[in-house]
């Protein structure tokens, strides 16, 4: 038996193994963005050797997983997350969400390649702290788009999944003794965002907030402590609060907390039907609109009918009977406001954080 | 004791064996007995004179525990750990061997609880970069998992001799591991086979105790204050009053509980069990002193975290809102209260509070039904009802 502690090192230097390229080329299973352009459909596809990405294969029995030259060491693995990342990210051949489909793909050969290896923890947070960013991004980029073309669920397991392994290792990091400077200052740096990002993800959760708050104070930049303060005051059923304090996170945490709005929303108009409950008098719907990050009037109206509650041209009736509480959430939509302040190439930067 | 030497013990041990005492063997295979901390019992290879003195398979037991007297002594517990699981899973076939008798229970609790110790011990010398945090805790809990799987299936041997009545103190082993590691939701199917199992109530007062600890910090942990009160009162009453340590935890998890329902505790208690940490707060709560509230949380912020109780302590600040809002209501003397007056004392607290927040908090409370009555936006006036607008908290 050999030594459990002893890890394959990767030998392949490219982004694909020559052998799968082959393989795919010859069984028509290139992704159009791995191909050369062509003059015609009915010609078979041909790989460019410069775009070929491994792509994620389960591990079964009798596979070898373990093959050095199929695996990628750190290098490769990090210029491999840069290609996509700057180059597919930004790519208008095909429509975003196959451009995400692919990247999910390859980005989990790559998750796949890393823990195959065991490589060394500051490699991993390395290559993690991209691939969260990205599905986080993801998540509220295709928020609106059709269940066929995406699949929320499946790409919030990726980023938890993700951000959980990120949070491990940052644990296990700052166990390490040695530490090498440069790389301490980019862990000291970019950890309390994640740590925020966490909390945001798991707004209702309150184990999420508990390990924040467990964390040393060097970590507690202003957006951790904005985090716990949102996550304190949802816990609360502040949710003024928790609106007014999101308009204040950064980009992406701003994004991925927009996904609770819809289940935030759902609780606000049914305590507000509770405690504005009356036949005769009514709320302003723009005033719901401003506190609770409506896009538009039109929007407040027809959430408010989704839940039963009646509206006319302004206001809302606010009558506890007719508020259904079984009715599923609505699905979230992207802000306004937020998408006017980043444009897309400003995404590539907040992804890579370069 | 002292001066008894090793084959006088594996003699000892030979005796019990033979006559089925369980009593005698826990106590000579504890790591806590007297005889782990003498020199000549940590043994590198014990397996020679063990051999001349024990059959099988008790022999294998011994082997295993000296041993691991051994690497405990050289200070080694990540090798201690797998000795000692070596030692539970022998143990475990053993106690699957033994059908229609349970005499060996009492060595299960033993090593059981020994082991979760030493895992814990080899959870702070972890040094590999590979190891998960909480992993030698977790699989100590799989390892108990073995012996709690026998215990539980063990349902055609009759009443007095059932394996059955060891589940208890195996699910608060468990549960040790499991509210150290975080993993609370691992509970839930333990509390469902003691839940459901005939011997309920004949276990130990003191498993009794126990159980109802962790069960009640669960419900807690669930947001189910109620059936949390139930659990840690039972808790408190009946653990014994010399064992203060204990009933001080016990007391750090029901005063929060308590006063959520709508109970002051009294602090006399509180100044007994040594946990005057509340008293302040319990004062800000009842007087509504919002400011009072917010320092109390950053004075004992870690206090609070490290127990577990952070954010149920929070929640007292929305019991803090309503004291508040019926002392305005009592001075204004009106059951239209303006929602301006209303903010002006949370204003007057230290609270960064706007019009639209000050009404979302008494939305929420209304909600909750800790006010009666409804709010009229345009009039800017918490309507609040003639009878009884503020409801004792213990009735909500």
């Amino acid at each position: 038996m050999k030594p459990l502690n002893i890890y394959i090192k990767g030998q392949c230097m490219d982004m694909c193994p020559a052998a799968e390229i082959m393989l795919r080329e010859n069984k028509r299973l290139l992704h159009i963005l791995e191909t050369l352009p062509r003059a015609s459909n009915s010609e078979k596809p041909v790989a460019d050797r410069k775009k070929v990405v491994k792509c994620y294969s389960r591990s079964a029995a009798g596979k070898a997983m373990e093959n050095p030259k199929y695996l990628r060491p750190t290098n490769v693995l990090l210029r491999t997350i840069n290609y996509l990342l700057q180059d597919v990210l930004t790519n208008t051949r095909v429509p975003w969400n196959v451009t995400y489909d692919f990247i999910t793909d390859r980005l989990r050969s790559v998750r796949q390649d890393m823990i195959i290896q065991n490589l060394p923890v500051i490699d991993s947070i390395k290559i993690l702290q991209p691939i969260v960013n990205f599905h986080a991004y993801a998540s509220y980029r295709l928020c609106e788009e059709s269940l066929n073309h995406f699949d929320p669920v499946l790409n919030k397991t990726h980023l938890q999944e993700c951000i959980k392994r990120l949070l491990c290792l940052y644990d296990e990091y700052e166990r390490i003794i040695e530490k090498i400077t440069n790389d301490d200052k980019m862990v000291q740096e970019n950890r309390p965002r994640f740590e925020a990002l966490y909390v945001i993800l798991n707004l209702s959760n309150p184990e999420s907030v508990i390990r924040a708050l467990r964390l040393p104070e060097t970590y507690k930049n202003k957006d951790l402590k904005l985090a716990i303060d949102v996550s304190l005051n949802y816990i609360r059923g502040n949710f003024v609060r928790v609106c007014k304090h999101l308009r204040d996170l950064q980009y992406l945490l701003l994004a991925l907390s927009s996904l609770h709005l819809p289940e935030i929303r759902k609780k606000v108009l049914q305590t507000m039907s509770v405690a504005y409950n009356s036949k005769n008098l009514t709320f302003p719907l723009e005033i719901l609109k401003n506190l609770f990050l409506y896009n538009t009037v039109d929007d407040v109206i027809s959430e408010c009918k989704h839940y039963g509650l009646h509206c006319d041209q302004d206001n809302v009736h606010f009558l506890k009977d007719n508020f259904n509480r079984n009715q599923t959430l609505a699905r979230p939509t992207r802000l306004n406001f937020l998408d006017k302040q980043v444009e897309d190439r400003d995404i590539v930067h907040l992804i890579l954080n370069i | 004791m002292a001066f008894m030497n090793v084959a006088n013990y594996l003699q000892i041990i030979e005796r019990a064996w033979r006559s089925c005492n369980g009593q005698t063997l826990s106590i000579f295979l504890s790591i806590r007995h007297d005889h782990a901390k003498l020199k000549n019992y940590h043994i590198e290879s014990p397996e020679n004179i063990v051999e001349k003195f024990l059959p099988a398979p008790i022999d294998e037991l011994v082997v295993y525990h000296l041993k691991c007297l051994y690497s405990m002594g050289i200070g080694d517990f990540l090798t201690a750990y797998q000795l000692q699981s070596a030692l539970v899973q022998a143990f475990t076939k053993i106690l699957q061997a033994q059908k229609d008798e349970n005499w060996s229970l009492p060595i299960m609790y033993t090593i059981s609880s020994d082991l979760r110790v030493i895992a814990q011990q080899a959870e702070n010398q972890r040094v590999g970069v590979n190891d998960k945090p909480g992993e030698y805790l977790e699989k100590a809990a799989e390892c108990l998992m073995g012996c709690f799987r026998i215990c539980a299936a063990d349902n055609r041997t009759d009443d007095r001799d059932t394996k059955r009545k060891g589940m208890m103190a195996l699910v608060n082993q468990l549960f040790k591991v499991y509210f150290r590691i975080n993993k609370l939701h691992l509970c839930k199917p333990l509390i469902r086979a003691i839940e459901s199992s005939p011997f309920k109530d004949t276990f130990s007062l003191s498993q009794q105790i126990t159980y109802r600890y962790f069960v009640g910090r669960k419900a807690m942990f669930d947001s189910d204050y109620k059936a949390a009160d139930k659990y840690l009162s039972y808790a408190f009453e009946n653990c014994h009053k010399l064992s203060r340590k204990n009933k001080r935890l016990i007391l750090i998890y029901l005063v929060p509980v308590k006063m959520l329902l709508g109970y002051t505790p009294n602090r006399v208690v509180l100044e007994k069990y040594n946990v005057l940490e509340f008293w302040d707060l319990v004062q800000a709560v009842c007087q509504g002193n919002l400011k009072w509230f917010d320092e109390i949380m950053e004075k004992h912020e870690i206090f609070f975290i490290h127990c577990g109780i952070y954010l149920i302590v929070d929640k007292l600040k929305i019991v803090a809102y309503r004291n508040l809002f019926k002392k305005v209501y009592l001075i204004l003397n009106t059951h239209q209260i303006p929602v301006e007056s209303l903010q002006t004392a949370l204003e007057f607290l230290g609270q960064d509070v706007d019009l639209d927040e000050t009404q979302c908090i008494v939305a929420n409370l209304i909600n909750e039904g800790k006010i009666k009555g409804y709010i009229s936006h345009q009039h800017r006036k918490v309507v609040v009802s003639k009878q009884n607008p503020f409801p004792p908290l213990t009735s909500t």
